[in-house]
């Protein structure tokens, strides 16, 4: 049932992303690129939301599957066409999300949440060597698409995840991850096979990353597993996540809007000032703002939760 | 076979195994008491590797010495994060609801922030210094005098550590925490005081274990992370919880490590500690030792 | 009549402890039956068994008509078994209308659509007196009311059973007094097969067709609430013998 609110704020959701699609004719290409990392934030922290946010189960490996997708795209680069080569990385990803999930999934609560880490850099190395096997010391692709065609690409698939995660949340697997969240004992106990909801939904989660981690990789041309299975990403993700609020739809927008002003601000000039106060803000919201900015304003403002 | 057990690789597993030991207790105890886990562990531990590099290197003060003072200053910056960050955590019925969760990720914050703060006042290149290098020849093993030395001192802490849990009141104190935190409470102990000595003496060994190891090798502001995961792995084979089993289990990740990179090479150290500590929670994780917990 | 539920030789053991041995029961379609014993002597443990979040060590559980034991607990909420839990675990961070949504969506008789399962919802948060709390959060509620909800949950997924453990725990006297009559409307209305398990004597005999008494994992007696109450082997377990 749609209510005249929510069609007020679907119209003004469309609006922007037409302007969004409009900017690369408006700005020059440094703002645009700001503008693509905001879309990347964005279309990443989204995802992860629908898995992490909805259940509870925090990953902080998600980089792995932007790692993936990147090097799948480098792997097929010049042998399939990009359109592609970009979607199946994302199909990758997803199918290592399957294959680990599986076991991983099964794992409780804070172990989960050093397990995801673990993997993250498990697979790293991997990569890693196998680089080393192969003779390579990273890739460089020449050719690749223009900035405004990644931008336009991007655009999409931050509406994509802004999308998925809405109707996740809404549909009746968002109910039973919400539940899981809230006590997963007590939700089996009324019907919710949790290893499946959570398997679907972590799954689900890894696509738009891979996609994101093969179009950055397109961006920067240069393929290094370090950085593209770098830690770092985790990171920021599930930052922008606990700063902007991690289970609605604007929560991570919020987050990514705040995350990329403060980069602009600080990671030319002082990268580690920038580390520095994105860890500060951490751990001051985990105790004292765990809704987020969403959800502090909110609160502040008194709007009802759907 | 003569390799196998050559005093080379051998002696490599003891030294390894006993600073391992050192990082492993102090996260150890910190779980055991509190159920936390401590993601900025190894992070500790650089700190106190550049205490030590720092003091060499600007006054030319013994790293055994600065050792005295990295374990000083890790006490009380782990005194420090338990009053501000930890009983918070503790205090709020909310936050306490998921505080494992939480604490990690507000461990996760304390790592990004001391990684950072260290990379701006040093620079993220490696540094190093010379101290102790000659090397002493045992029977048939060369060893570096500060390896030696690092062996000695870090086998002395955990010897020192074991006797403490066995005999000392606070030591006992946290033992009767890690088996049954209410009852603890019950008999009159105070867990609040006694955990904030858990996080001191943590971030102490750490701190300990960092200094000892700068003199064997290059620091970076990025090193600690792998000393986390070796930790973890070593806690959850050792028993999340039990302190001897640390110990046991620093030899046997030891030894895997050792002897693996031996027999494969450098490059898959990585491969090899993350590849056991993923089984090692898939697996088992209450440990081989441990009672079985609620990781499932 | 074949029983609803029927437990075969059920034991469970840790180790070399037996909490429970040689369990067997049934209960038959819309009775009430009891189970009594004391502290240890394997109630919650039976319910566990029944609900499936712990594995049996021996013997078969069976429920209308098909095996259940080994089942994961969520394939046994949904052929048809919901449970309460001693110590109440509300779903936190949900509204309390949520909590029973949920339970709607996902359990033995579904509901399709969300708005079904919230018309379900509200109608039982109604016949157990939370209509007024709907839209609180589930924590915020007192005890009573979240032992209610306990139960409101577990009805809302449209049980054949339904397993009470300990629902009176900690109400005051007026309070059982409401509990057990909201208990006994929701067997009538609808059609529900109880098992209970509960410490005040008085309200598990006035609630109960018929009791089982379990005693260190064992059934020791079992029969009408008179009969146990007179049975000498509950006597003996309970006050002891006469004679030292």
């Amino acid at each position: 049932m749609i209510q005249k609110r929510q069609i007020g704020l679907l119209v003004l959701a469309a609006v922007a992303v037409l302007l969004f699609a409009a900017l690369p004719w408006a700005v020059g290409p440094y703002p645009l690129g700001v503008w693509l990392s905001l879309l990347m934030w964005i279309a990443l922290a989204e995802s992860w939301a629908m898995f992490s946010g909805l259940s509870g189960y925090v990953s902080l490996g998600h980089a792995v599957f932007y790692g993936v997708g990147a090097y799948v795209t480098v792997l097929l680069w010049q042998v399939v066409p990009l359109w592609l080569a970009i979607p199946l990385g994302g199909a990758v990803a997803g199918l290592l999300a399957l294959v680990l999930g599986w076991p991983c999934l099964r794992v409780r609560g804070p172990y989960f949440v050093i397990l995801t880490l673990g993997v993250s850099e498990f697979v790293k190395y991997l990569v890693i060597s196998s680089e080393a096997a192969l003779g390579r010391n990273g890739r460089l692709l020449i050719g690749t698409p223009s900035l405004t065609v990644l931008f336009e690409a991007m655009l999409a698939l931050a509406v994509v995840s802004a999308v998925m995660l809405q109707l996740v949340r809404s549909s009746r697997l968002g109910t039973g991850l919400l539940a899981i969240r809230a006590d997963e004992v007590a939700a089996e106990a009324v019907g919710v096979n949790a290893a499946a909801l959570k398997l679907v939904s972590f799954t689900l989660s890894a696509f738009i990353p891979g996609m994101v981690g093969g179009l950055m990789i397109l961006r920067s041309t240069y393929f290094e597993p370090l950085q593209a299975f770098s830690p770092t990403t985790s990171f920021t993700i599930v930052t922008i996540a606990i700063l902007g609020g991690s289970d609605e739809v604007p929560g991570p927008i919020a987050g990514a809007l705040f995350l990329v002003l403060l980069s602009e601000l600080l990671w030319a000039r002082a990268p580690e000032i920038y580390m520095i106060i994105l860890g500060v803000l951490l751990i001051l919201f985990v105790l004292f703002v765990p809704e987020g900015l969403l959800g502090r304003a909110r609160r502040l403002f008194g709007s009802a939760r759907p | 076979m003569s390799v196998i057990l050559s005093g080379q690789l051998l002696s490599a597993v003891l030294v390894l195994a006993a600073l391992y030991s050192l990082v492993a207790i102090g996260l150890n105890l910190v779980y055991g008491t509190m159920r936390l886990l401590n993601v900025a562990h190894g992070d500790l531990l650089m700190l106190g590797g550049y205490v030590a590099y720092w003091g060499f290197a600007k006054w030319g003060i013994s790293p055994l010495l600065s050792a005295v003072v990295a374990m000083a200053l890790g006490a009380a910056l782990g005194t420090l994060v338990f009053a501000t960050l930890i009983r918070r955590m503790f205090a709020s019925p909310r936050l306490l609801a998921r505080v494992e969760s939480n604490s990690l990720l507000v461990f996760f914050g304390i790592s990004t922030v001391v990684q950072n703060v260290t990379a701006l006042a040093f620079s993220a290149n490696n540094r190093g210094y010379s101290y102790l290098d000659d090397v002493v020849a045992i029977g048939d093993t060369r060893i570096a005098a500060n390896r030696l030395v690092a062996l000695v001192i870090a086998t002395a802490a955990c010897a020192a550590c074991v006797v403490f849990f066995r005999y000392a009141r606070s030591g006992m104190a946290m033992r009767a925490i890690i088996q049954q935190r209410d009852a603890a409470a019950l008999v009159g102990i105070n867990v609040e005081r006694i955990n904030r000595q858990v996080f001191a003496i943590g971030f102490a060994l750490a701190a300990l274990a960092g200094a000892l190891i700068s003199m064997t090798q290059e620091i970076s502001p990025f090193m600690g992370f792998p000393f986390t995961i070796s930790a973890f792995v070593i806690i959850i084979l050792g028993g999340l919880g039990n302190i001897t089993g640390s110990i046991i289990g620093a030899l046997i990740l030891a030894t895997v490590e050792v002897y693996g990179v031996a027999i494969l090479s450098p490059s898959f150290r990585s491969i090899l500690v993350y590849g056991v500590f993923i089984a090692v929670l898939l697996l088992r994780p209450q440990g081989l030792f441990g009672r079985p917990i609620a990781a499932r | 009549m074949t029983a609803l539920l029927r437990l075969e030789n059920v034991g469970k053991s840790y180790g070399g402890v037996h909490a429970l041995r040689g369990l067997s029961f049934e209960v038959g379609e819309g009775e009430i039956v009891g189970l009594m014993g004391a502290n240890g002597a394997g109630k919650t443990t039976a319910f566990s068994l029944i609900a499936g979040t712990q594995r049996l060590s021996d013997g078969e559980i069976w429920f209308d008509g098909r095996r259940v034991d080994g089942r994961p607990a969520y394939a046994i909420a949904r052929a048809g078994i919901a449970r309460t839990f001693q110590i109440v675990r509300p779903l936190s961070g949900l509204r309390v209308i949520d909590n029973l949504v949920v339970a709607a969506l996902y359990g033995h008789a579904r509901e399709r659509s969300r708005s079904d399962a919230e018309d379900r919802a509200r109608t039982i948060l109604d016949e157990v007196g939370l209509s007024r709390e709907s839209n609180r959060l589930a924590e915020t509620l007192t005890l009573a009311g979240r032992k209610r909800l306990e139960v409101a949950r577990a009805v809302a997924t449209g049980p054949k059973l339904l397993l009470l453990d300990e629902v009176l725990a900690g109400l005051t006297a007026s309070e059982v007094a409401a509990a057990l009559e909201m208990i006994r409307e929701l067997h009538t209305r609808r059609k529900l097969t109880i098992v209970v398990i509960e410490h005040v004597m008085r309200a598990l005999t006035q609630l109960s067709h018929r009791i089982v008494v379990l005693h260190h994992g064992e059934k020791i007696a079992e029969g009408s609430p008179t009969e146990i109450l007179t049975d000498q082997r509950v006597i003996e377990a309970y006050l002891g013998t006469k004679k030292r």
